[in-house]
């Protein structure tokens, strides 16, 4: 369940750019998560709620954009999108692959009044 | 509270509007790590980050490396677990110098905990350090610590489907140390596929397959800490 850690961590950069950009309270925060940034949707979920209570984004929406997983191939120089980090390239079946995205975990952007 | 008082971005209260971020929600931990890699290489000292399932055997190789290198090695021991000091107290033992993290309910170490616990550690200049994370093969996948290398430990009680089961942790380790193989022959383990979907996950991991119980295979993995550490002084 780090989950609730990395939680923690948007609530405190939400409450350090609320200094900077002058807002009282956090409508909806919008994250994007990659398949393979190691986060289980549901237990980010759960984990924002807890972690969002009695604070500035208490009961804010949390939306989250899934980003997909793509990777090139360094034997036959394919790019192609991946669902599993243990994937063969379609085309030659190596797994000598670069993961060229996949492991985001971003906050995107914040909804604030 | 007055409208807009010395804001200089002019933003009513009440009225709502769009930030974008776009910031890595790792990034503070990153910062930590960052730091932490510094304080390292300025004193030359290789930092292995240990990762593995409970039960995996890390301890016992720990303690074992210790013993082997005493002399031509220092060697010091930062020990992460959810409870109790039991690992630590065995490490100890050795005489090599410890420093406990408790997490409580944690399921990982981070950047601030490493490097509170280096603080208060203190490890000579020129040494290697362990950090031996907290069992888990999710969770400590995704926090970087500082270390120079990350290095999986896998007992072959475990599924040899380990890999692609929890392939994130595969696939950020530089080195895989394949663990209890005296027990092998009691066991349907399959150790040439696991070292497969290892590589499917991970082209560039280094396997080394050994027992700390028996001894077996210890000496390759006492030349890799030797010889990735010169690695390390010529780097510098």
């Amino acid at each position: 369940m780090h989950e609730l850690s990395l939680c923690q961590s948007v609530i405190e950069t939400l409450q350090r750019e609320s200094l900077q950009h002058h807002y009282q309270r956090v409508k909806r925060v919008r994250l994007e998560i990659g398949p393979f940034a190691t986060v289980d949707e549901e237990a980010l979920r759960f984990a924002f709620e807890v972690a969002r209570s009695e604070t500035l984004a208490e009961g804010a929406e949390l939306e989250i954009i899934r980003s997909e997983a793509r990777a090139r191939c360094r034997s036959c120089s394919n790019s192609f999108a991946i669902t599993e980090r243990f994937d063969p390239c379609p085309l030659c079946a190596s797994h000598e692959l670069e993961l060229l995205s996949g492991e985001e975990l971003r906050i995107v952007d914040l909804q604030v009044e | 509270m007055a409208e807009g008082h010395g804001d200089h971005h002019h933003h009513h209260h009440g009225e709502e509007r769009l930030i974008r971020l776009e910031q890595d929600i790792l990034s503070k931990n990153n910062e930590y790590a960052a730091a932490n890699r510094r304080w390292l290489s300025e004193r030359n000292i290789l930092a292995l980050n240990l990762l593995s399932s409970p039960g995996s055997g890390k301890t016992t190789l720990l303690t074992r490396t210790i013993e082997a290198l005493r002399g031509k090695l220092p060697i010091t021991v930062i020990e992460g677990d959810q409870q109790t000091d039991n690992d630590a107290q065995k490490i100890r033992q050795t005489g090599a110098a410890v420093q406990q993290i408790n997490t409580g309910k944690g399921c990982h170490l981070d950047g601030h905990m490493v490097g509170h616990a280096l603080e208060s550690l203190q490890p000579p200049s020129g040494s290697l350090l362990f950090i031996e994370n907290v069992g888990n093969l999710v969770c400590p996948a995704a926090f970087d610590l500082g270390e120079a290398y990350r290095v999986v430990i896998l007992s072959v009680t475990e599924g040899e489907d380990k890999p692609i089961k929890y392939p994130d942790i595969f696939a950020s380790a530089d080195l895989l140390l394949l663990n209890k193989l005296d027990l092998l022959p009691h066991l349907q383990f399959d150790v040439e596929q696991c070292i497969d979907y290892a590589r499917r996950v991970n082209p560039r991991i280094k396997v080394l397959q050994l027992s700390a119980t028996s001894g077996e295979g210890m000496d390759s993995w006492y030349q890799w800490l030797s010889a990735t550490r010169q690695l390390a002084e010529i780097g510098q």
